[in-house]
């Protein structure tokens, strides 16, 4: 993966503006129809304002996904926190819960003085969107082994999350204490074997 | 009124901590302790999970509308910031940690590490949702169809989640 520059913005470097990242995290929001919101905080903060590279995305990624909460809001802080320190965390945080906050109570209301969900088209249509983003969720899994895993090893122990998960039913949590000693010990291993890839050396070296 | 502002603070910043694995593993709990407390019927919770699935954000966001439900727009808030407060603080905490306190050697190891985990856990959950019992045929052919689209093609998603809607609809009216 190609990065023209320093993948975040470590001190000293002009730090991303608060309104930049309020604005940022509420076209997520507002764009997170049927879901997939993961996909698009990595659409909007790596592919297309280049605030960090996937690696760093990824970490913050699988961070998320090991404390308490659900994931999107999570990346949302680690984000910030990363861009702009505990006031960053807090834009960011607000600024993706805001709209769906709002359009939530009001769908409730709705739904609270009706009695009912009515409208049966609407839930189909919802529906579809929602089966859609799933695919958005999928291609970003893709895209971030393409840019991230390097040997048949770690594509190994992808598919093993996934056969635990999808065919053998294990919780992702038990997945997760299983895999991650696992990849530990195959990164370490491999640091072991050879020296670091160009990748993370000096352009000279 | 601040009786079940408290009990719907209590309720949902104690899931919240537990809520491990993305967020949606406590639902159960909630759905029992709301029904425990006759905040919602199960009907009603089966219904505000559809609400909060198809509506934009986080599917955590059933809690604002027990919240709302229970105590309207107060109850609303007092159950989103109990829900996404201290998750919000847990990964404060750690990413301070980690762009603090870890060496650059350190933290490429455990980048590195973490990369097949957290892509494994992003098909695995992708996977799981298309293979749901209640994804029909045909929702299980447009997201195989959108997920091709957006990793062959660079189609704004946008379009592709609305073809997926205009398409179910054609096929369950048409």
């Amino acid at each position: 993966m190609k990065t023209p520059e320093p993948a975040v913005a470590e001190p000293g470097e002009t730090p991303v503006s608060l309104v930049l990242i309020l604005r940022t995290f509420i076209i997520v929001g507002v764009l997170s129809f049927g879901g997939g919101l993961s996909a698009w905080i990595r659409r909007e903060v790596v592919v297309r304002r280049r605030w960090m590279d996937d690696r760093d995305f990824i970490t913050g990624y699988a961070l998320s996904q090991i404390v308490p909460g659900a994931n999107s809001p999570n990346i949302a802080v680690f984000i910030g926190v990363r861009l702009r320190g505990a006031a960053g965390g807090a834009v960011a945080l607000a600024g993706l819960m805001c709209i769906p906050f709002c359009l939530i109570l009001i769908a409730g209301a709705l739904y609270l003085r009706a009695g009912g969900l009515g409208l049966q088209w609407v839930v189909v249509l919802f529906s579809g969107m929602g089966a859609a983003a799933i695919g958005m969720t999928i291609s970003m899994g893709l895209e971030l082994g393409r840019s991230s895993l390097s040997s048949f090893a770690e594509i190994g122990l992808v598919l093993l999350i996934m056969l635990a998960i999808d065919i053998f039913h294990v919780s992702l949590i038990e997945t997760m204490l299983a895999a991650l000693p696992l990849s530990l010990l195959l990164t370490w291993r491999r640091g072991n074997r050879r020296q670091p890839d160009p990748a993370e050396t000096a352009p000279d070296a | 009124m601040i009786g079940p502002l408290l009990q719907l603070a209590r309720l949902f910043g104690s899931l919240s901590l537990f809520a491990f694995g993305g967020g949606l593993g406590v639902l159960p709990d909630m759905q029992r302790a709301g029904e425990a407390d006759h905040w919602v019927t199960a009907q009603q919770f089966l219904d505000l999970f559809t609400i909060s699935r198809i509506m934009p954000g986080p599917g955590s966001l059933i809690a604002a509308l027990i919240g709302e439900k229970v105590a309207g727009l107060p109850g609303a808030i007092m159950a989103v910031v109990a829900m996404f407060g201290p998750p919000a603080v847990v990964v404060y905490v750690v990413a301070r940690a980690w762009s603090m306190g870890a060496s650059v050697r350190w933290r490429q190891f455990l980048a590195r590490a973490l990369g097949p985990v957290a892509v494994g856990l992003t098909l695995a959950s992708g996977v799981a949702l298309l293979l749901r019992t209640e994804h029909g045929p045909a929702n299980f052919a447009i997201t195989v169809a959108a997920t091709a689209a957006l990793a062959a093609t660079r189609l704004n998603p946008i379009i592709v989640i609305a073809s997926g809607g205009i398409a179910l609809l054609a096929i369950t009216y048409v």
